[in-house]
Formats: structure tokens, C-alpha cells, sequence
């Protein structure tokens, strides 16, 4: 939706330190920002601290951007990498030894995006994190692995975990 | 609507159904769909300012530099001048210079013929002296320092010549050998040792088994004689 406001000129401008044309970039992107960073951090402060830290580093190297229609994946491939920054200082990866690969195939429920949210922010950071950037934002193991400092495979043992436990507490959540 | 007739959905239509219910499925059309997060209000307050101060910076390192830059400059031209001011004031002394001993200039030995004067004037005999010596008109310099001058004026008096002694640079013979060494009889005999001690006996490196006699006096020893000492024995 963004992708097809932003047009070329308000790039320019905002290339050219026009602060009415960046709080123009702010107002149009500002959620998806956020709403990036809070679901990785589930935390108020470090999300808006994490929202202002994206922003800067937008207005200040958006003149070295070479493909202007990736402006947006772009912005995101920043929230999300401050966003981990602050998360690696929260919390440490384990490696999963034994992740219980049983998850059941029959999965009688019907539930809706805001349980979903519900749900994911529900889950512990390290999993959390890695589903965020694997499942919702679409990056391969190998770049998550590499952003969150980890191995391939703990990523995925963490995806595998994440997706068993948003079951069970998606369940829990339509019992409840 | 009763009239119309009634259409069956394709076979598979419920597997199809209970299928979408998957859970990987419905998180598929979820996740694309998850509800947003709105910032606060003041988000853009906030970020504005950190903007304005990231802005201000840049001025003030190219400010700060420009200052620092200035400074340098002006410490070198303090010693660029301070340098060249330094020759002029050695230019009064005598030059060295690498040149032939006869083309060197002795300028040391003018205040000589004036201090020689000054150190004789409180002998007796040089000042009865005085009303024979012819007075010396003084040079322009000279003049200017005497009206500075407060103390009594002197004038130059010739000395008569004495044979000092010149000194030979040869190395002097050691005269240590022409005093007369005082030779006693003594009944004792001194021998300084430093530390060494020749007549130590060596214990044995028999695993342990050596003359308890020796191993006490070098133990004794060890104790008795810390390093640096001076031990004298005297000998009947």
C-alpha cells in the first residue's frame, strides 16, 4: 500500500533533507516500522527507541540507496536488524537439543490475524525473533541465522519450536 | 428462489474446507494480515529532535577543526619568529665555525686586558704607579657605559710580567709509590675476603650423605653471612 504512495519525488526530497518531506515518509510508514519492532521486542520504549534509531539511519542513508522502489524492503530490512540489536542484548540463543517434532497435523481450529498476534507475542523472545523474521518478514535461515548471530540450524530447530507452541497456544487462547 | 433448481458443490469440497483449516495455512493468510502498531503521538517530536542534533554536529566539528587548525598555525609562526629571533641575539657571541685556527676570531681576549686591571688595582705598588700611566680617551661605548656607571672609574694599569708556572699537560707519575710505606712487625695477619671464601669445603653430592661436620659449618655459614659483607679473620 505504501510501496505505491511513495513516489520518486518524495524521494528526492527526502534525499534532500526536506524535513517536511520526511515526516511525510514518517506518517506513511511509521506503523509498519513499529509494528515490526514491537513484535520482535514486545516492548513499548525499545520499540519506539528502535523506531526513532530506523528513522535516522533512513533520512541519513537513504542518498546511497541505488533502487529507490525497494525503499521500503529496505526500511525494513533496517527496523528489523535494530530491532534484533536491542533483542541480542535481551536475551541469548540456546540450541534446542530436543525439540518435540510430534506437532499435530490435525489442527481443527478456525482463528483470526489478531489471536495470531496475540499469540506470537506470547511466545519467548528467541523464537519469537526467529519466527518474525523467517515466517512473517521472509527471510531464509541462513540471513536470520547470520543477523542473530546464530547457527543455521538453531534457527530452524527455533522455527519448529515457535510453530508448536503457537499452536498449543492458540488453542488455549479460543478455550479460553 | 424455490423454482431454481439446486446445484451440489464439487466432490472434495469439505477435504478442501477442513484443509484451509490447517494450521500453516490459515498462518499464511494471517500473518500478511496482522493488526498494526501505532507509534505515539510524539514520536516525530522525538525524532526531529534527534535530527536537529545530529545536524549540529557537523557544524561544530568543522568548527571545532577550523579552531584547532588555527591554533597549530599559530604556534608555529610563535616559533617560527621565535627562531628567527634567536641568531640575532647569539650574533654578539663569538661564531664557531670549522674553518683555519688563524682565521678564527678572538674576541675574549679584550675583556681580559680590562679585568686584569680591576683584580691588580688593590695592590700597593701598582697604584703608586697610576700618575705615569697616560690617560686613554674613551670610546663612544665606553662613554655611555660610564654615565651608567655609578661606581669609582678605573683606569688600566700595566702589570708588571709574572712567571706563573705553565701547566704541563703531560699525565703526572703516580706518586704512590714514593711514599714511604711503614712496614710493622705484627704477630696477626688480615685477610679481607668478599664475599669468597676459598677454603670453603664442597659438600658431597652423595644423596644426602656427607660429613656432618662440613654441612653444619656451611650451614652456619649461609646464616651467619648475608651477601655483601665484609669477613675478617685473624690469624694468630
Amino acid at each position: 500500500m505504501e510501496k505505491q504512495q511513495i513516489d520518486y519525488s518524495l524521494i528526492e526530497l527526502v534525499i534532500a533533507q526536506d524535513r517536511k518531506a520526511q515526516f511525510q515518509l514518517f506518517e506513511m510508514t511509521k506503523r509498519m516500522v513499529y509494528s515490526l519492532a514491537f513484535r520482535i521486542l514486545n516492548d513499548e520504549d525499545t520499540a519506539h527507541d528502535v523506531l526513532q534509531d530506523t528513522y535516522v539511519k533512513v533520512f541519513q542513508e537513504i542518498r546511497n540507496l541505488k533502487h529507490p522502489e525497494a525503499l521500503i524492503s529496505w526500511m525494513k530490512t533496517i527496523a528489523a536488524r535494530k530491532a534484533v540489536e536491542r533483542a541480542k542484548r535481551q536475551f541469548e540463543f540456546e540450541e534446542l537439543s530436543a525439540v518435540d517434532e510430534r506437532v499435530e497435523d490435525h489442527f481443527e481450529a478456525w482463528f483470526d490475524a489478531e489471536l495470531l498476534d496475540q499469540a506470537i507475542r506470547s511466545l519467548p523472545p528467541s523464537s519469537r525473533t526467529v519466527f518474525m523474521l523467517v515466517a512473517v518478514e521472509g527471510y531464509p535461515h541462513q540471513e536470520a541465522a547470520r543477523m542473530l548471530g546464530i547457527s543455521e540450524n538453531t534457527s530452524k530447530s527455533q522455527l519448529n519450536y515457535a510453530r508448536k507452541l503457537l499452536k498449543t497456544r492458540i488453542k488455549t487462547l479460543l478455550q479460553a | 428462489m424455490k423454482k431454481l433448481p439446486e446445484h451440489s458443490p464439487k466432490e472434495g469440497t469439505w477435504e478442501n474446507i477442513l484443509r484451509q483449516g490447517d494450521f500453516d495455512l490459515q498462518c499464511r493468510s494471517l500473518l500478511g494480515n496482522l493488526p498494526d502498531y501505532a507509534p505515539r503521538a510524539d514520536a516525530w517530536a522525538e525524532l526531529e529532535k534527534k535530527l536537529s542534533k545530529r545536524e549540529k554536529p557537523v557544524f561544530f566539528v568543522y568548527w571545532k577543526t577550523a579552531a584547532a587548525i588555527s591554533l597549530v598555525l599559530a604556534a608555529m609562526a610563535w616559533l617560527l619568529l621565535d627562531s628567527q629571533k634567536m641568531p640575532k641575539s647569539q650574533s654578539t657571541g663569538p661564531v664557531l665555525s670549522h674553518g683555519a685556527p688563524e682565521q678564527l676570531s678572538v674576541p675574549a681576549e679584550k675583556p681580559l686586558e680590562r679585568a686584569e686591571p680591576i683584580e691588580s688595582s688593590s695592590t700597593p705598588a701598582l697604584l703608586s704607579a697610576e700618575a705615569e700611566i697616560p690617560k686613554v680617551n674613551p670610546r663612544p661605548a665606553d662613554q655611555a657605559e660610564e654615565k651608567t656607571d655609578p661606581r669609582p672609574e678605573h683606569t688600566p694599569v700595566e702589570l708588571p710580567e709574572r712567571d706563573l708556572p705553565s701547566p704541563s699537560l703531560a699525565m703526572a707519575e703516580p706518586t704512590i709509590e714514593s711514599l714511604p710505606l711503614e712496614t710493622r712487625d705484627t704477630r696477626h695477619e688480615v685477610r679481607i675476603s668478599w664475599g669468597m671464601q676459598p677454603e670453603k669445603p664442597k659438600p658431597r653430592a652423595t644423596f644426602g650423605i656427607g660429613r656432618p661436620e662440613t654441612t653444619q659449618e656451611t650451614q652456619v655459614s649461609r646464616l651467619d653471612k648475608p651477601p655483601g659483607t665484609i669477613r675478617i679473620k685473624f690469624k694468630n
